[in-house]
């Protein structure tokens, strides 16, 4: 269940300093940021950006374990592709393995373009994952309908987001009822018990559908679900974000071009 | 009896499921303004079918309803609910925006009413559940009780003149279930709000409902105020229904031990009063002057 | 000090290549933010974008007949979310995996929807679980929402047309799903880490790289699809072209 419980929105409720900002402000520090680690050409910049949101992120509450298991395939991502790119790019060797019928040889060129990949995994990730957990989802989606996405898009984003809770808890329910009667004892058995809660899941997933459509005809649905507007961006919002982007921008020309 | 002067009129219905389970049968049901009206049945006896199709949900395949004297076939969806409010038993069906806010204004604002209309229904209406604080909170967060809370308040931001609910109570802790029918009462006595819910809790019932229908395999056994109800056991006991348990414990006492009480007292005050009259007075004065002393 | 310096190669080769093999690789198999240089996560995105529109403009005009059709594909949205999460057991090894849930989404509500949700459901897993990512969402949706969805429908119907069981057309739909989207992860991926190499050595080795562990998690998606599918056909069949919008609630 280890993804189920990752999966959890608590910390955006908390307010911290960073909670309060507006969200479109955010969200435009974060995409410069992202932009900026994309563009860095030294695993510097990408690396001193992780280091400032993991702490941010610790600051504002969240357990280093939750956030080190968040981190975990990413990291896995981030050394494979160092690794990859190490082996197949690059011409001049750096350690060279000698087996008995092929050699294994790490390239320095390939080993510098590969830290870079990797820093810049960890770096966008990390303002990413910032920016979530200090962001409710359905403020990010208010944001996309306000920047002109599809309203369609953003209705299901918003239900599905709601339900997903819903149905965890069903799913959770099912499958450890199916673990106390012994349904995961053997792996073939564990295929089936899986194979039922997901098919139960899906079932569910109509029966609550039926449900809520007629909850909200009650409530007079017209086939449009409309949301609150964004709040307004304060004076304050503005300069946070100038601030912000201003550093970042400044530490990226700083330490972000080689 | 003219339609007009009742809140909701229904007469003869009858309704089967497509799969064929009769589940009401000739079932008539009447809801002056302003009433407080309970539906009494253990589960799978047709309260919750009765309640789809009296909120036009489901059209039932005889019978008619009339809602304040309009038919309900003729009443267009947007009238329709701006007249009667539905709340449905698990609150994770109703709610379905992402924060209180949002879902209390959805209603509101599917009616077309300006924003600043809406904002202040929305604030009247979580008020009134005392659920304000959970204004800008998002759904998943809540809980259950203060779920069953902001679904009540979606509906009542519609300002409904009949509120139909559909167990209200179940799920909900002791002081939950008491604050719920506490609230529902209110909004009767206050707004002049006409309540129909369905329960089976028979507890608190006496103490809130006026008049209660008696529900079994689809068909009404029997309607009329607590004390009609809850004195045919033979009819309780058939709708597979318990008495309050106050009443229950007194009646025991009357029929096994001979305790001459006088009527069935159905709620803790009027079972006091009773009790109270058995004990000799000599008995009550000395406990009075043994604690003044 | 030559010595030495093997010696810390090693032991971190040996370290990586297991964390690697024993880690979920369908999970890793979404591309990480940061991963790929802007001009690629940009054309995978702009490409990304007109099957997603497909599916808004499919949701938009089903939803003008059947109201309900927008609350119904949410909720089957979350259902393939929780169940592209939900850990399944793998055998021998005795970790727990993740199915990707296109190839069953697909076949439920067709490729186009499949799409949108899928779109969602990256956004979401990049935001709350720090899988995937924003820039990178494009790549993601195409290998799986796309290109995993396609692959997976065709097979279904191709194996239901030449007389297999459903069963049996549900597992290869899965199986198939899987390998796909797998491809074309490693694919999208070689096109970021390629340059100054060949991409077709980077693409094929980064392919071969996860074979091991991505052939048998493709199976078990088989298992998944096939189970979910035929539950929802022997418990509740009427819902099945519901979700096909060839019916209404």
């Amino acid at each position: 269940m280890k993804s189920f419980e990752l999966f959890t929105d608590i910390f955006t409720i908390k307010p911290n300093r960073l909670s309060v900002i507006e969200t479109r402000c955010k969200l435009l520090c974060a995409l410069i940021a992202i932009m900026c680690v994309l563009f860095s050409e030294s695993p510097l910049f990408p690396t001193i950006l992780f280091a400032i949101s993991m702490t941010a992120t610790l600051m504002v509450g969240v357990p280093a374990k939750m956030a080190l298991l968040r981190f975990v395939l990413p990291l896995v991502m981030a050394t494979t592709l160092l690794i990859v790119k190490a082996l197949l790019t690059g011409s001049t060797p750096m350690v060279v393995f000698d087996f008995y019928l092929f050699s294994l040889i790490f390239t320095l060129e390939g080993f510098t373009e590969g830290a870079l990949i990797a820093s810049r995994v960890l770096g966008a990730l990390g303002v990413v994952h910032l920016l979530s957990v200090i962001t409710p989802a359905h403020d990010i989606f208010r944001t996309a309908l306000w920047l002109g996405l599809p309203r369609e898009w953003v209705e299901v984003a918003m239900m599905m987001y709601r339900y997903i809770f819903e149905l965890l808890d069903t799913v959770v329910e099912i499958s450890s009822a199916q673990r106390t009667r012994l349904g995961y004892s053997t792996a073939w058995l564990g295929l089936n018990s899986a194979g039922t809660v997901a098919g139960s899941a899906l079932v569910r997933s109509f029966d609550k559908a039926v449900a809520t459509s007629e909850a909200m005809t009650a409530r007079g649905y017209d086939g449009v679900i409309r949301f609150d507007p964004p709040e307004p961006v304060t004076s304050r919002d503005v300069m946070i974000a100038g601030a912000t982007t201003l550093g970042i921008v400044s530490m990226f020309l700083l330490t972000g071009i080689s | 009896m003219s339609g007009g002067e009742l809140a909701i009129l229904a007469e003869n219905l009858t309704f089967m499921y497509d799969e064929g389970t009769v589940a009401l049968r000739d079932v008539t049901f009447t809801a002056g303004h302003g009433e407080f009206i309970a539906l009494l049945a253990s589960n799978g006896s047709g309260k919750t079918t009765l309640l789809r199709n009296l909120s036009g949900l489901l059209e039932p395949q005889e019978g008619s309803i009339t809602i304040d004297g309009e038919n309900i076939t003729d009443l267009l969806p947007a009238r329709l609910y701006t007249k009667t409010g539905v709340v449905f038993q698990n609150p994770d069906d109703q709610l379905f925006a992402p924060t209180v806010h949002e879902d209390v204004a959805f209603g509101p604002r599917n009616m077309g009413l300006a924003e600043e209309v809406v904002e202040s229904r929305v604030v009247l209406a979580l008020e009134s559940v005392n659920a304000l604080e959970l204004r800008h909170k998002a759904i998943q967060h809540l809980s259950f009780g203060e779920k069953k809370r902001v679904a009540l308040a979606g509906v009542l931001a519609m300002r409904p003149s009949i509120l139909i609910l559909d167990e209200p109570t179940a799920g909900l802790d002791p002081a939950g279930e008491s604050g719920m029918m506490r609230l529902l009462s209110r909004l009767n006595r206050e707004e002049a709000c006409t309540v129909i819910l369905a329960t089976h809790s028979v507890d608190m019932l006496p103490l809130f409902a006026d008049r209660i229908y008696v529900l079994k395999k689809g068909e009404v056994l029997k309607s009329g105020d607590a004390t009609d109800i809850f004195c045919d056991h033979e009819m309780i006991d058939r709708a597979g229904l318990r008495l309050p348990y106050i009443s229950a414990l007194l009646h025991e006492m009357k029929q096994r031990d001979g305790l001459p009480i006088n009527g069935l007292p159905l709620t803790l005050g009027e079972a006091r009063k009773r009790m109270l009259e058995l004990i000799p007075e000599e008995i009550l004065l000395k406990k009075l002057k043994d604690s003044v002393c | 000090m030559k010595t030495m310096t093997q010696h810390f190669a090693t032991m971190a080769i040996v370290v990586v290549a297991t964390l690697v093999i024993s880690a979920t690789p369908a999970d890793a198999m979404h591309i990480s933010e940061g991963a790929l240089p802007p001009a690629w996560a940009t054309l995978w995105t702009l490409l990304m974008i007109p099957f997603v529109m497909k599916g808004v403009w499919e949701l938009r005009a089903r939803a003008k007949t059947d109201r309900m059709f927008k609350p119904f594909i949410a909720l089957v949205g979350s259902a393939l979310f929780i169940i592209s999460c939900m850990p399944v057991p793998v055998p021998v090894v005795g970790a727990t995996s993740h199915p990707c849930g296109c190839g069953l989404s697909a076949i439920l509500i067709g490729p186009w929807l499949t799409a949108l949700v899928s779109s969602v459901a990256l956004m979401l897993q990049a935001l709350f679980l720090a899988h995937g990512g924003v820039t990178t969402l494009g790549a993601n949706t195409l290998s799986m929402g796309v290109m995993g969805a396609f692959a997976g429908l065709a097979v279904f119907r191709l194996a239901l047309k030449s007389g297999t069981s459903t069963w049996t057309a549900a597992f290869m739909a899965g199986v198939v799903s899987d390998w796909v989207t797998y491809l074309f992860t490693s694919f999208f991926l070689a096109s970021g880490l390629a340059d100054g190499g060949s991409f077709f050595s980077m693409f094929l080795s980064i392919t071969v790289a996860f074979i091991p562990t991505q052939a048998p998690l493709g199976i078990l998606e088989g298992f998944i699809t096939a189970g979910a599918y035929c539950f929802v056909e022997q418990r509740r069949p009427e819902l099945l072209p519901v979700w096909a919008g060839k019916g209404s609630a």
